[in-house]
Protein backbone atom coordinates (compact mmCIF):
# COMPACT_ATOMS: atom_id res chain seq x y z
CA UNK A 1 0.00 0.00 0.00
CA UNK A 2 2.77 2.33 -0.84
CA UNK A 3 1.78 5.94 -1.63
CA UNK A 4 -1.78 5.44 0.26
CA UNK A 5 -3.39 8.49 1.23
CA UNK A 6 -4.90 6.45 4.23
CA UNK A 7 -5.14 6.01 7.91
CA UNK A 8 -4.41 3.04 10.04
CA UNK A 9 -8.03 1.99 10.30
CA UNK A 10 -9.16 3.36 6.78
CA UNK A 11 -6.60 0.76 5.55
CA UNK A 12 -8.09 -2.73 6.41
CA UNK A 13 -11.65 -1.17 6.26
CA UNK A 14 -13.91 -2.37 3.58
CA UNK A 15 -15.02 0.89 1.27
CA UNK A 16 -18.68 0.81 2.85
CA UNK A 17 -17.70 1.70 5.92
CA UNK A 18 -15.14 4.13 5.21
CA UNK A 19 -17.63 6.62 4.21
CA UNK A 20 -19.83 5.56 7.36
CA UNK A 21 -16.99 5.56 10.69
CA UNK A 22 -15.27 8.86 10.70
CA UNK A 23 -14.10 8.24 14.29
CA UNK A 24 -10.86 6.70 14.90
CA UNK A 25 -8.00 6.30 17.12
CA UNK A 26 -4.98 7.56 16.49
CA UNK A 27 -2.77 4.38 16.78
CA UNK A 28 -3.10 1.14 18.28
CA UNK A 29 -6.12 0.69 21.69
CA UNK A 30 -3.26 -0.55 23.95
CA UNK A 31 -0.67 2.61 22.58
CA UNK A 32 -3.95 4.83 24.27
CA UNK A 33 -4.53 2.42 27.60
CA UNK A 34 -0.57 3.31 28.29
CA UNK A 35 -0.85 6.70 27.49
CA UNK A 36 -4.04 7.13 29.96
CA UNK A 37 -2.33 5.50 32.48
CA UNK A 38 0.69 7.78 32.42
CA UNK A 39 -1.90 10.86 32.68
CA UNK A 40 -3.45 9.50 35.60
CA UNK A 41 0.10 8.81 37.26
CA UNK A 42 1.03 12.45 36.29
CA UNK A 43 -1.85 14.22 37.52
CA UNK A 44 -1.40 12.50 40.85
CA UNK A 45 1.94 14.13 40.99
CA UNK A 46 0.82 17.48 39.83
CA UNK A 47 -1.65 17.42 42.78
CA UNK A 48 0.86 15.82 45.61
CA UNK A 49 2.96 18.81 44.60
CA UNK A 50 0.31 21.63 44.83
CA UNK A 51 -0.98 19.98 48.27
CA UNK A 52 2.81 19.96 49.57
CA UNK A 53 3.21 23.44 48.29
CA UNK A 54 0.02 24.74 50.20
CA UNK A 55 2.01 23.27 53.63
CA UNK A 56 5.37 25.31 52.86
CA UNK A 57 4.26 28.34 50.22
CA UNK A 58 7.35 30.34 51.31
CA UNK A 59 9.89 27.66 50.98
CA UNK A 60 8.32 26.94 47.49
CA UNK A 61 8.27 30.58 46.38
CA UNK A 62 11.82 31.01 47.49
CA UNK A 63 13.20 27.53 45.97
CA UNK A 64 11.74 28.78 43.14
CA UNK A 65 13.25 32.23 42.43
CA UNK A 66 16.85 29.94 41.52
CA UNK A 67 15.15 28.20 38.11
CA UNK A 68 15.66 29.72 35.03
CA UNK A 69 12.27 30.93 33.61
CA UNK A 70 14.27 31.72 29.97
CA UNK A 71 15.04 27.78 30.21
CA UNK A 72 11.64 26.89 30.57
CA UNK A 73 10.13 28.52 28.17
CA UNK A 74 12.44 28.15 25.04
CA UNK A 75 12.22 24.14 25.95
CA UNK A 76 8.46 24.43 26.11
CA UNK A 77 8.06 26.35 22.55
CA UNK A 78 10.60 23.63 21.33
CA UNK A 79 8.65 20.83 22.32
CA UNK A 80 5.35 22.96 20.71
CA UNK A 81 7.41 22.96 17.34
CA UNK A 82 7.95 19.47 17.61
CA UNK A 83 4.77 18.22 18.14
CA UNK A 84 3.42 20.78 15.11
CA UNK A 85 6.03 18.89 13.23
CA UNK A 86 5.31 15.24 13.92
CA UNK A 87 1.40 16.13 13.48
CA UNK A 88 2.34 17.60 9.89
CA UNK A 89 4.57 14.50 9.34
CA UNK A 90 1.81 12.09 10.17
CA UNK A 91 -0.35 14.07 8.01
CA UNK A 92 1.52 13.61 4.91
CA UNK A 93 2.49 10.10 5.76
CA UNK A 94 -1.41 9.15 5.22
CA UNK A 95 -0.94 10.96 1.19
CA UNK A 96 2.58 9.78 0.95
CA UNK A 97 4.57 8.19 3.70
CA UNK A 98 7.88 9.14 2.13
CA UNK A 99 7.02 12.51 2.42
CA UNK A 100 6.75 12.41 6.53
CA UNK A 101 10.48 11.74 6.92
CA UNK A 102 11.81 15.25 7.27
CA UNK A 103 9.09 16.57 9.58
CA UNK A 104 9.83 13.70 11.88
CA UNK A 105 13.65 14.49 11.62
CA UNK A 106 13.18 18.13 12.48
CA UNK A 107 10.77 17.16 15.50
CA UNK A 108 13.47 14.79 16.75
CA UNK A 109 15.95 17.95 16.17
CA UNK A 110 13.72 19.73 18.29
CA UNK A 111 13.66 16.75 20.84
CA UNK A 112 17.29 16.37 21.09
CA UNK A 113 17.25 20.63 21.99
CA UNK A 114 15.30 20.03 24.65
CA UNK A 115 17.84 17.55 26.31
CA UNK A 116 20.46 19.58 25.67
CA UNK A 117 18.71 22.49 27.30
CA UNK A 118 17.76 20.25 30.42
CA UNK A 119 21.75 18.75 30.70
CA UNK A 120 22.76 22.64 31.09
CA UNK A 121 19.93 23.68 33.33
CA UNK A 122 21.01 20.36 35.47
CA UNK A 123 24.51 21.24 35.31
CA UNK A 124 23.98 25.43 36.47
CA UNK A 125 21.93 23.47 39.59
CA UNK A 126 24.18 21.39 40.77
CA UNK A 127 27.04 23.35 40.23
CA UNK A 128 25.38 25.97 42.95
CA UNK A 129 24.99 23.17 45.13
CA UNK A 130 21.37 22.60 44.52
CA UNK A 131 20.57 18.61 44.18
CA UNK A 132 17.54 16.10 44.81
CA UNK A 133 18.04 16.88 48.56
CA UNK A 134 18.45 20.11 48.88
CA UNK A 135 14.92 20.40 49.66
CA UNK A 136 10.91 19.24 49.17
CA UNK A 137 10.62 21.48 46.30
CA UNK A 138 13.88 20.54 44.45
CA UNK A 139 13.02 16.83 45.21
CA UNK A 140 10.01 17.06 43.13
CA UNK A 141 12.04 19.19 40.93
CA UNK A 142 14.54 16.48 40.12
CA UNK A 143 11.74 14.19 40.32
CA UNK A 144 9.43 15.61 37.87
CA UNK A 145 11.42 16.85 35.12
CA UNK A 146 13.75 13.40 35.24
CA UNK A 147 10.79 11.62 34.91
CA UNK A 148 10.10 13.55 31.75
CA UNK A 149 13.38 13.52 30.63
CA UNK A 150 13.12 10.06 30.78
CA UNK A 151 9.91 10.46 28.33
CA UNK A 152 11.43 12.46 26.40
CA UNK A 153 14.27 10.00 25.55
CA UNK A 154 11.82 7.16 24.82
CA UNK A 155 9.83 9.53 22.64
CA UNK A 156 13.27 10.09 20.63
CA UNK A 157 13.71 6.51 20.42
CA UNK A 158 10.07 6.43 18.93
CA UNK A 159 10.81 8.97 16.84
CA UNK A 160 13.74 7.47 15.32
CA UNK A 161 11.55 4.38 14.65
CA UNK A 162 9.14 6.54 13.03
CA UNK A 163 11.74 8.10 10.67
CA UNK A 164 13.52 4.29 9.95
CA UNK A 165 9.57 3.34 8.99
CA UNK A 166 9.68 6.23 6.29
CA UNK A 167 12.47 5.34 4.08
CA UNK A 168 10.91 1.56 3.81
CA UNK A 169 10.00 0.98 0.26
CA UNK A 170 6.41 -0.54 1.10
CA UNK A 171 5.27 0.29 4.19
CA UNK A 172 1.78 -1.01 5.05
CA UNK A 173 -1.18 -0.35 7.64
CA UNK A 174 0.70 -1.27 10.58
CA UNK A 175 3.82 1.12 9.76
CA UNK A 176 0.65 3.84 9.54
CA UNK A 177 -0.38 2.78 12.54
CA UNK A 178 2.88 2.51 14.57
CA UNK A 179 3.40 6.01 13.56
CA UNK A 180 -0.08 7.29 14.65
CA UNK A 181 0.95 5.65 17.90
CA UNK A 182 4.12 6.76 18.21
CA UNK A 183 2.96 10.54 17.27
CA UNK A 184 0.65 10.42 20.25
CA UNK A 185 3.31 9.46 22.44
CA UNK A 186 5.42 12.10 21.74
CA UNK A 187 2.40 14.62 22.04
CA UNK A 188 1.52 13.32 25.39
CA UNK A 189 5.22 14.29 26.59
CA UNK A 190 4.70 18.00 25.18
CA UNK A 191 1.21 17.98 27.12
CA UNK A 192 2.70 17.29 30.47
CA UNK A 193 5.81 19.54 30.00
CA UNK A 194 2.93 22.08 29.33
CA UNK A 195 1.93 21.58 32.65
CA UNK A 196 5.14 21.23 34.46
CA UNK A 197 6.83 24.61 33.18
CA UNK A 198 3.82 26.61 34.96
CA UNK A 199 3.76 24.66 37.79
CA UNK A 200 7.13 24.95 38.74
CA UNK A 201 8.33 27.96 36.97
CA UNK A 202 5.87 30.27 36.69
CA UNK A 203 3.17 30.39 39.44
CA UNK A 204 3.81 32.08 43.15
CA UNK B 1 0.47 27.83 -0.19
CA UNK B 2 2.42 24.51 0.51
CA UNK B 3 -0.27 22.34 2.10
CA UNK B 4 1.95 21.38 4.45
CA UNK B 5 1.45 25.23 6.06
CA UNK B 6 -2.60 25.70 5.51
CA UNK B 7 -3.62 23.74 7.53
CA UNK B 8 -5.90 23.77 11.46
CA UNK B 9 -2.99 22.81 13.07
CA UNK B 10 -0.61 25.24 11.72
CA UNK B 11 -2.99 27.68 13.46
CA UNK B 12 -3.15 25.77 16.58
CA UNK B 13 0.69 26.03 17.07
CA UNK B 14 0.68 29.59 16.76
CA UNK B 15 -2.04 29.71 18.79
CA UNK B 16 -0.13 27.16 21.57
CA UNK B 17 3.24 29.40 21.24
CA UNK B 18 1.61 32.47 21.77
CA UNK B 19 -0.44 31.56 25.11
CA UNK B 20 2.88 30.06 26.26
CA UNK B 21 4.79 33.61 25.65
CA UNK B 22 1.22 34.96 27.51
CA UNK B 23 2.10 32.52 30.52
CA UNK B 24 6.07 33.24 30.27
CA UNK B 25 4.99 36.91 30.82
CA UNK B 26 2.39 36.81 33.30
CA UNK B 27 5.14 34.34 35.13
CA UNK B 28 8.15 36.76 35.37
CA UNK B 29 6.67 39.90 35.64
CA UNK B 30 4.19 38.88 39.30
CA UNK B 31 5.86 41.20 41.68
CA UNK B 32 3.14 42.90 43.52
CA UNK B 33 1.33 40.39 45.97
CA UNK B 34 -1.89 41.54 44.65
CA UNK B 35 -0.98 40.98 41.26
CA UNK B 36 -0.21 36.84 42.07
CA UNK B 37 -3.01 35.37 42.81
CA UNK B 38 -5.10 36.67 39.57
CA UNK B 39 -1.92 36.28 37.48
CA UNK B 40 -0.97 32.51 38.34
CA UNK B 41 -4.87 31.73 37.99
CA UNK B 42 -4.64 32.61 34.47
CA UNK B 43 -1.40 30.76 34.03
CA UNK B 44 -3.31 27.69 35.09
CA UNK B 45 -6.15 28.41 32.93
CA UNK B 46 -4.12 29.29 29.80
CA UNK B 47 -1.82 26.19 30.72
CA UNK B 48 -5.59 23.93 30.21
CA UNK B 49 -6.47 25.91 27.06
CA UNK B 50 -3.18 24.55 25.89
CA UNK B 51 -3.90 21.25 26.81
CA UNK B 52 -7.03 21.32 25.36
CA UNK B 53 -5.39 22.67 21.59
CA UNK B 54 -2.67 20.28 21.77
CA UNK B 55 -4.67 17.17 22.64
CA UNK B 56 -7.98 17.77 20.73
CA UNK B 57 -6.17 18.52 17.51
CA UNK B 58 -2.41 17.13 17.65
CA UNK B 59 -3.61 13.90 19.12
CA UNK B 60 -6.40 13.73 16.76
CA UNK B 61 -8.79 13.95 20.00
CA UNK B 62 -11.32 15.61 17.69
CA UNK B 63 -11.86 12.84 15.43
CA UNK B 64 -11.49 10.08 17.89
CA UNK B 65 -14.30 7.74 19.36
CA UNK B 66 -16.38 9.50 21.68
CA UNK B 67 -15.40 6.88 24.70
CA UNK B 68 -12.39 8.20 24.55
CA UNK B 69 -12.68 12.28 24.20
CA UNK B 70 -15.03 11.41 27.54
CA UNK B 71 -12.14 9.76 29.14
CA UNK B 72 -9.48 12.31 28.27
CA UNK B 73 -11.63 15.67 28.55
CA UNK B 74 -12.53 13.93 32.39
CA UNK B 75 -9.04 14.00 32.99
CA UNK B 76 -8.22 17.98 32.35
CA UNK B 77 -11.16 18.98 33.64
CA UNK B 78 -11.30 17.33 37.10
CA UNK B 79 -7.08 17.96 36.86
CA UNK B 80 -7.85 21.77 35.97
CA UNK B 81 -10.20 21.65 39.14
CA UNK B 82 -8.05 20.34 41.67
CA UNK B 83 -5.23 22.34 40.26
CA UNK B 84 -7.19 25.78 40.76
CA UNK B 85 -8.56 24.81 43.83
CA UNK B 86 -5.68 23.51 45.84
CA UNK B 87 -3.70 26.72 44.26
CA UNK B 88 -6.44 29.30 45.49
CA UNK B 89 -7.24 27.37 48.64
CA UNK B 90 -3.75 28.82 49.96
CA UNK B 91 -3.80 32.28 49.16
CA UNK B 92 -4.04 34.73 51.85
Amino acid sequence: MENSPLSSTDAHMPAKVKSVAKKHIPGEPGVWLFLLGDMVIFGLFFVVFLYHRGQDVSLYLESQRALDQNIGIVNTLLLLTSSWFVVTGVRMARKDVSRAGVWIALAFGCGVGFVINKFFEYQAKLRTGITLFTNDFYMYYYIFTGLHLWHVILGLGILAYMWHLTRLKSPDSQSIAFLEGGASFWHLVDVLWIILFPLLYLLR
Amino acid sequence: MREWLVDRTTFVWLLSMLATSLSWFLGVNQEPAVLNATASASIILITFFKMYLVMGNFMELRGAPWSLRILCGTWMAVLCACMLTLYCLVLP
